[in-house]
């Protein structure tokens, strides 16, 4: 009699809620993707979750998801975000081809980090403006090829954006940022240290970006007397507008010396001492002059 | 006066009241009826899991309770780390508890709402299954793998990305 044999004990006596519970404890990719191939229960419960925020820890990785997503079996929409910071070698392998499937197959994606993603140009930020108009935070810092014309794309097609960061782009202006101002209306948080910027972006952006509560503008040079901001702003905002000192972090910073002002004389240039840019003027073609380790010296810094 | 529980199998554990309250279940329904002294019959728990339960309990009985709002970042982030278990809960879920009676613990905190103990065994659970292939995983909770062939393929090759280097 089939019923009265002793049966070992099967988790299944836990209802799929208790399952679910159990899974959302493991906090591990790969064991929660080996998870999800044991049966059909734990494949609906973990699945969600194995790609959630995919994680790469390689180029390889990175390619065999693309080739997951793009299969058909609708695993992409599952896709939240996407930060690429910790793979190795995302400054090459995340191409404007690259981000171009991953947009066309993550319809669902929210928050897409590409920091230090050195090979995304302008293209590949047509890409994410054509196919990712649900985007709620964007980081494209030191992605440093960009221009405005890219930044004018997002400007477009992404206006639900609540975080932005275009930290240390050395070709972003005015031209861009006040479009960005213009249709992103829901911006909470953005950075813009580094770029070109004037007073007319930020004054934009105060009367445009209702919402806004945090506003980088550290190293922006073309603006005289960034602090003079910090007086004027809207209430709740708070601005970060000390320049990147040599030897002084900006974290460190009190925000109360002024004295780029007075070594700058060259308006509207970098000056030479922020070691993430060259100054270069013609096309930067070759990544290569970047030192080795350049993706560990950037950073977080907000 | 001490709150008396009567498991499925009529045993009865005569307890502190404070230690009963580690249950929302018992608390809410000890703050409804009042204490009348009379068992209350837990038809779903078993007398040797119940007995489990209430010396999880009293080990637990002085801990702050969760306040469902204040805590709950806190309660948040206590989740995300299934390796840090408290020295004696782990031992606790260790002393000789086989797969079942981990299973039937779960189920009695889920049903006596006592969510410390439903958060400690899943995440025994949680951390029994890293490092496990699927197969292994199966022989070790005796899941029925329900796939087809084609579908074990499919899925083996939607997850190659998330493997391991």
């Amino acid at each position: 009699m089939a019923s009265t044999a002793p049966r070992p004990p099967t988790i299944s006596v836990l209802p799929t809620e208790l399952i679910k519970e159990i899974l959302s404890q493991i906090q591990c990719q790969s064991t929660l993707s080996r998870a999800s191939q044991t049966c059909k229960v734990w494949h609906a419960l973990a699945t969600p979750l194995v790609f959630h925020a995919p994680d790469f820890h390689n180029k390889s990785s990175f390619e065999r998801f693309l080739v997951a997503v793009e299969s058909g079996s609708q695993v992409g929409r599952l896709v939240r975000e996407l930060n690429l910071l910790s793979t190795p070698q995302h400054w090459e392998f995340v191409t404007d081809t690259a981000l171009e499937r991953v947009c066309k197959s993550c319809p669902e994606l929210v928050h897409l980090d590409l920091e230090g993603c050195l090979s995304v140009r302008d293209k590949g930020l047509k890409a994410i403006s054509e196919n990712a108009p649900q985007l709620l935070s964007l980081s494209l810092s030191f992605c440093d090829r960009i221009t405005d014309v890219g930044v004018k794309y997002i400007a477009e097609g992404c206006p639900s954006l609540i975080l932005l960061e275009l930290k240390c782009l050395p070709f972003v202006s005015d031209d861009s940022v006040r479009k960005i101002a213009n249709s992103c209306s829901h911006l909470e948080s953005v950075n813009l240290g580094g770029t070109r910027i004037t007073e007319n972006s930020v004054v934009d952006l105060f009367a445009k970006c209702k919402k806004l509560t945090f506003l980088d503008l550290s190293s922006c040079y073309n603006i005289a007397y960034p602090e003079n901001f910090d007086v004027n702003k809207p209430e709740g905002l708070e601005i970060v507008f000390d320049s990147l000192m040599e030897g002084d972090a900006p974290w460190e910073s009190d925000g109360s010396d002024g004295e780029w002002e007075e070594d700058e004389g060259d308006n509207g240039q970098f000056p030479a001492h922020t070691h993430f840019f060259h100054h270069h003027h013609g096309p930067l073609e070759d990544y290569e002059e970047y030192p080795d380790g350049f993706s560990f010296e950037i950073g977080f810094d907000i | 006066m001490p709150v008396i529980l009567q498991a499925s199998d009529g045993q009865q554990f005569p307890i502190e009241k404070n230690v009963a309250e580690r249950s929302m279940l018992l608390k809410n329904m000890l703050e409804d009826v009042g204490d009348a002294g009379d068992p209350i019959p837990l038809p779903n728990v078993s007398g040797s899991i119940l007995k489990n339960v209430i010396e999880y309990c009293e080990h637990h009985k002085d801990d702050p309770h969760f306040a469902a709002e204040e805590d709950k970042e806190v309660f948040e982030s206590s989740r995300k780390k299934p390796d840090d278990i408290d020295e004696w809960d782990a031992n606790f879920m260790k002393a000789g508890k086989g797969n079942e009676e981990l299973f039937e613990i779960i189920l009695a905190a889920n049903y006596l709402d006592i969510k410390p103990l439903l958060d400690l065994g899943c995440k025994t659970v949680a951390n029994m299954i890293k490092g496990k292939t699927p197969e292994q995983i199966r022989e070790m909770f005796n899941i029925e793998n329900d796939f087809t062939p084609e579908e074990e393929d499919q899925i083996r090759r939607e997850n190659e990305w998330a493997a391991d280097a």
